[in-house]
C-alpha cells in the first residue's frame, strides 16, 4: 500500500487510511479504545509501527464510516475525481489497487518496493512479566458484547479495559454464559502491581436476574508484576432484561516507568446484546482461539 | 531481503492492512479473489456500499487530530481518492 502512494500520489491520487474499531482484539495486546482521544491514540501507534505516509482519518465513536462500509475489517474504495465510486472491495488488494491505478491514471515507469522504504517492523513489547496468569478457555461461538464505559464519571483514563462476550444462549435467549476480561491497555504502559491489590468488580445485579460470580477478585499472584488479562466467566439468567447491567470496577493503576500507582474506580453499562462493531479473539471455521489463547497441546 | 520483504507482508498481515496476492480488473467492484464464491461479507458489503458510480453520503469523521473531516470534500478535489478502512489488529 505504501509503495502504491509513493507511486501514484504524485499522479494525481490521494489516499486515506481510515481507523475504524479494532477487527482482532487482544492480538499484540491492543484493546478497544474507549473513546475519541484512545482512537487517536490507535493512530499514532500505527504510524509507530507502520511508519506510514498515508494520511489517516478516524472514524467517530458511533462508527459512522463503519456502518457505511457495512463493518468490513479491512476494506476499500476507489473514487474518481468526482467523488463517485469506481472500484469497492470487501478487502484491501495492494496488488490490485496498483493495478486499478494503471487503468485510471497510468502506469509508473519504476514501481517503488517495499524494501525501498525502510518500514519499520517492531510492535510494543509489554515491559513487566507474561503468560504468569492462565487464560481462561472460552466456550464456542462467543460474540462481543455492547460495554458502555461512564466516561463522565472520571477523569482518569481507562488503563484497563473490559472485554465482555456472550455465548449465543445469553443472545438469544437471555440466559447463557458471559465472558468478562479486564485487559491493560498497552498505549497507556501501565502493568498490575499484585503487592497492591488485585482488580475487583461487582455487578449490580437487577431484581430478577441471577449471576454466578457477580463479584470478583483477580487472582492471587507471585510476581511482583504483571501484564496479563484477568478473566472471568459467569453464568447469567437475565430472560427479558430490556436495560444494561452496571458494572463497578476497582484497580491499582501502575506505569511501567514507576512514576505512579493509584487506586481506580470505573463504572460501565454492560448491554446483553452483540456489539456489531466488535470482535471476538476466535476465527476459522473450527471456531478456535487464535494467536496464543489455545492451549497448549497435550501427550 | 526476501525475508524481510515476507516478514513485513506478515507483520502488515497481522496488523489488519492486508496485502493479498489477488489481481482483479478495474472497476469490477468485487472483493473476493477471481473464481472465489462470494461470501456473506462480500454479499452485505456490496448491498449497503455507496455502488459503482455513486457518491458517498455527506457524512464527516475526522483527522488525525480530532476536528472534523467531510467524507464528499476529501474526495470532490478533482483527484482520485484511496480510501482504505484499518485497526491496529
Amino acid at each position: 500500500m505504501e509503495t502504491v502512494k509513493v507511486d501514484y500520489a504524485p499522479k494525481g491520487v490521494d489516499f486515506y487510511y481510515i481507523y475504524k474499531p479494532l477487527a482482532h482484539p487482544e492480538f499484540n495486546n491492543y484493546v478497544v479504545p474507549v473513546n475519541l482521544e484512545e482512537r487517536l491514540m490507535h493512530i499514532e501507534e500505527a504510524k509507530r509501527v507502520l511508519g506510514s505516509s498515508i494520511t489517516w482519518l478516524a472514524d467517530t465513536m458511533d462508527n459512522v464510516w463503519h456502518d457505511v462500509m457495512a463493518n468490513t475489517p479491512n476494506s476499500e474504495l476507489i473514487l474518481d475525481p468526482e467523488g463517485r465510486v469506481v472500484v469497492r472491495r470487501t478487502w484491501s488488494d495492494p496488488v490490485a489497487l496498483r493495478h486499478d491505478l494503471e487503468g485510471l491514471v497510468g502506469a509508473v515507469d519504476h514501481p517503488t518496493a517495499i524494501a525501498d522504504l525502510h518500514l519499520p517492523a517492531q510492535p510494543r513489547m509489554p515491559a513487566v512479566a507474561k503468560g504468569v496468569v492462565p487464560r481462561v478457555e472460552l466456550p464456542p461461538n462467543m460474540a462481543s458484547i455492547q460495554v458502555d464505559p461512564d466516561l463522565e464519571s472520571t477523569d482518569i483514563p481507562f488503563y484497563v479495559k473490559i472485554r465482555a462476550e456472550a455465548d449465543p444462549a445469553l443472545l438469544q435467549n437471555g440466559a447463557g454464559t458471559m465472558y468478562l476480561g479486564f485487559h491493560l491497555d498497552p498505549l497507556y504502559s501501565v502493568h498490575w502491581n499484585n503487592e497492591a491489590g488485585p482488580v475487583r468488580y461487582n455487578f449490580s445485579v437487577p431484581d430478577g436476574v441471577t449471576m454466578t460470580n457477580s463479584s470478583g477478585v483477580g487472582p492471587d499472584v507471585e510476581e511482583p508484576a504483571d501484564a496479563d488479562p484477568r478473566e472471568f466467566l459467569l453464568q447469567v439468567d437475565a430472560t427479558g432484561l430490556q436495560e444494561p447491567i452496571d458494572l463497578e470496577v476497582f484497580y491499582f493503576a501502575c506505569d511501567d516507568a514507576l512514576t505512579f500507582c493509584i487506586p481506580v474506580t470505573q463504572n460501565y453499562q454492560i448491554h446483553l446484546e452483540r456489539d456489531n462493531h466488535g470482535r471476538t479473539i476466535r476465527t476459522g471455521a473450527d471456531n478456535q482461539p487464535m494467536l496464543g489463547r489455545r492451549p497448549p497441546p497435550t501427550g | 531481503m526476501i525475508r524481510r520483504l515476507s516478514s513485513l507482508i506478515t507483520f502488515a498481515a497481522a496488523l489488519g492492512f492486508v496485502a493479498v496476492a489477488s489481481a482483479q480488473a478495474p472497476g469490477m467492484g468485487m472483493g473476493m479473489a477471481a473464481g472465489g464464491a462470494p461470501t456473506a461479507m462480500d454479499t452485505r458489503f456490496m448491498d449497503i456500499v455507496p455502488g459503482i458510480g455513486e457518491q458517498l453520503p455527506d457524512i464527516s469523521i475526522v483527522d488525525d487530530h480530532g476536528n472534523p473531516v467531510n467524507m464528499r470534500d476529501i474526495t470532490t478535489t478533482g483527484r482520485y481518492t484511496v480510501l482504505t478502512l484499518g485497526c491496529l489488529t
